[in-house]
């Protein structure tokens, strides 16, 4: 566990000693190692497969030992408080340090707030750290939504999403799980998977890299393995399912493992239920129902995804039956393939650090409904810039023309035919502005404030029940759809 | 920032694919070729990612835009909406690792039934520096990527060998096969519909099914 309850808001985690000074036999490159190596942290040993092989692999390691190098530059400052890199592809460290200013500023004016409110509620602090929070109010959503300090989270997100009780229903089954991964219970597959993404985790955070100059392995990654094979034991129509690792690498940096085991099974269980499954239906269901919100909560979007439907990129009549109407729940629209992934990974990676944290505070409180808000915020974000895209402009021009009865002899209608884009290429381009939006999005507050948690917001009509109830809705529906589209599958 | 790239500076639109193993360095091929980038210890690619690079062929401005997405098998399930619109695709693998090799005809598989019938496809063989640890022979994969008519290039994304080449050839091959496609039907204008589908159409993305070829993909797509 690396954020100890002890740690104050400024102290940086970097460098931790405890993460780098582990030693294991345990090579990433090295395919012949077996599992008991795999948990053994007691072996200090260099086998001389390894060695051979760290000859052969000269170029890449010096590629390494670079990246590593100039990851680091001696300097913490590169890195914020959870060991991540402040610089990124799409946000300057310049850009990072002029917001952090401001926003930690923010974060210390909250705690004191949360301090004051937990006095009022008649709790304590242990080592400045609340272990129960008071019972669920506006107010406690409200602080929530504000943000938790971010020394509080572990236990926070653990109490909210009943961690305890989870724990407590199954004390032992996570040391059994690890004795049954020593004993070769995990699956081939499954664990060549888990180990070719320990270190596609967090490749920019400090606690998640291997110095090219040890052997040993950060202490985070091998609990990372550790908890990934568990899960792939403990819940077999898993096994091991990518972005897993991103859930548990940003669990584990504020809790302990086994905790972070138990975590997993909520999210995985009870947030997004059949999502991970070997046919991912359930991610295709929550796209069904964020196309659905799509439809009720962003008109202009859903026009667009409409018109890509009657554009020849969807054919209504071929494949629907008697739920023609609802096509796009079965073919789902381009853009759900940036989308899928913003719910498998709970937003990690998705969008900048500090705004992942404020999302998963309210993931934890107040269940999966949030993720479909937040993803509904982010295209109204994204929104007016991707309908000031040209080929958008001139493409919606170009629609009103079609669908206005007008006909090819007109002269206006040529000129615009010979400029606009196909429907394709209008989704490419929005799918780019979707992909790319997000990951500008560094403060939190500008999708906290300016969507999420204003009062008169279309967006406060999704609650959990609606979710629920469109999941159910949506499942049937695409079980329908699959069902009378089956005997045209099979003419081929 | 060639992501950011939403302008209309250029006359063809490609959109190509990329596909292959998880862990054989698609989203490194991908960052060498429109960034000239390369991490080696990149993310897991979860979803789909795409970026752009613009290259000009008989004058034509040609902007390439490369989609990436997850290796995990169980992926596929989410991404069938990936290969809409693609005219191109390069199956990728690890030199090093045969089982990577040996999944390429499960993926050519997934190509025939997924993509349009005319994608032009190339066969990738990565990680061409791991030479030490070479377990795929060049001369089997040449002969495989033969016999299902593939280009065939082996690269580096950790030193860029043959990277430009291997997206060159296959982003060639794709404007000969528009540029014959448009001869073919005989309309020999800029702005030629390359399809003859009387979808809405600018002088860009040819290849796309006609009406015909768009009922067959979608009864096959659903779902």
């Amino acid at each position: 566990m690396i954020m100890s309850s002890t740690m104050s808001t400024e102290a940086a985690l970097v460098p931790n000693e405890n993460v780098f000074d582990t030693v294991s036999s345990f090579n990433e490159d090295d395919a012949n190692y077996s599992v008991l190596d795999l948990y053994d942290d007691d072996d200090e040993g260099d086998d001389s497969s390894t060695v051979e092989r760290k000859e052969i692999l000269t170029t890449r390691e010096l590629e390494k030992a670079k990246a590593f190098t100039s990851l680091i530059m001696a300097d913490p400052e590169n890195f914020d408080r959870y060991g991540f890199s402040k610089k990124g592809y799409f946000i300057s460290q310049e850009e990072y340090d002029k917001w952090w200013t401001e926003y930690n500023r923010y974060t210390e004016r909250r705690k004191k707030k949360w301090e004051n409110f937990l006095l009022k509620n008649k709790i304590e602090l242990h080592n400045d750290n609340p272990l129960v929070y008071p019972a669920r109010t506006d107010e406690l959503s409200k602080f929530v939504r504000k943000g938790i300090p971010a020394e509080w989270r572990g236990n926070a997100w653990w109490y909210f999403a009943g961690g305890q009780r989870q724990l407590d229903a199954n004390v032992g089954v996570y040391d059994r799980l690890k004795s049954d991964c020593r004993e070769g219970a995990v699956s081939g597959k499954d664990m060549e998977a888990i180990e070719r993404d320990l270190y596609r985790t967090f490749p920019d955070n400090i606690h998640f890299h291997k110095e090219s100059f040890q052997n040993g392995e950060p202490a985070i990654i091998r609990s990372l393995r550790r908890v990934l094979m568990a899960f792939s034991v403990y819940d077999k129509t898993i096994g091991y399912c990518q972005s897993m690792n991103f859930l548990v690498g940003l669990l584990l940096l504020f809790m302990e493992e086994e905790k972070a085991f138990w975590m997993l099974v909520i999210i995985t269980g009870k947030y997004l239920p059949g999502v991970y499954e070997s046919d991912l239906e359930g991610a295709n269901v929550d796209q069904g129902v964020l196309v659905l919100c799509i439809k009720e909560y962003l008109p202009e979007i859903w026009s667009h995804i409409e018109s890509s439907y009657m554009n020849g990129n969807g054919s209504t009549d071929q494949i629907s039956g008697p739920t023609s109407g609802e096509e796009y729940l079965c073919r789902l629209p381009t853009l759900t393939l940036c989308t899928a992934s913003w719910f498998m990974s709970c937003f990690v990676g998705v969008v900048p650090i500090e705004t992942t944290l404020r999302i998963w505070d309210c993931l934890f409180y107040e269940e999966s409904h949030f993720l479909f808000k937040v993803a509904l915020g982010i295209l109204k974000l994204s929104e007016s810039e991707f309908l000031e895209s040209k080929s958008q402009k001139l493409f919606r021009q170009y629609s009103s023309y079609t669908f206005g009865g007008s006909n090819d002899s007109d002269s206006t209608f040529k000129r615009l035919k010979n400029k606009i884009k196909t429907q394709e290429e209008a989704d490419m381009e929005i799918l780019q502005v979707i992909q790319n939006f997000p990951k500008r999005l560094l403060n939190p507050n500008d999708i906290f404030e300016k969507v999420l948690m204003k009062k008169k917001v279309a967006l406060n009509g999704i609650t959990q029940e609606k979710i629920d109830r469109g999941r159910e809705y949506v499942a049937m529906a695409r079980n329908r759809q699959r069902a009378s589209s089956r005997p045209k599958e099979r003419r081929k | 920032m060639s992501s950011e790239d939403y302008g209309y500076d250029y006359d063809l639109l490609f959109k190509i694919v990329l596909i292959g193993d998880s862990g054989v360095g698609k989203s490194n091929l991908l960052s060498r070729f429109t960034k000239n980038e390369f991490n080696m210890d990149s993310k897991s690619t979860i979803g789909v990612e795409f970026a752009t690079r613009t290259l000009e062929i008989d004058g034509k401005r040609i902007k390439a835009q490369i989609w990436d997405t997850a290796g995990q098998e169980r992926y596929r399930a989410i991404t069938s909406a990936y290969y809409r619109g693609a005219v191109g695709a390069l199956i990728v693998y690890d030199i090093s690792k045969s089982s990577s090799y040996e999944n390429c005809n499960h993926w050519l598989s997934e190509l025939r039934e997924k993509a349009d019938d005319n994608v032009a496809v190339g066969l990738i063989g990565n990680k061409s520096d791991l030479a030490h640890l070479r377990a795929v022979p060049t001369e089997e994969s040449k002969t495989f990527a033969q016999e299902n008519q593939l280009l065939f290039t082996e690269t580096s994304a950790l030193n860029s060998e043959n990277v430009d080449k291997a997206f060159e050839e296959l982003i060639n091959t794709i404007y000969q096969k528009v540029s014959k496609h448009q001869m073919d039907l005989g309309d020999s204008s800029a702005n030629g519909n390359a399809n003859g589908a009387s979808a809405p159409n600018g002088p860009t993305i040819s290849l796309t099914p006609t009406p015909n070829e768009n009922k067959k993909a979608n009864g096959n797509n659903c779902c």
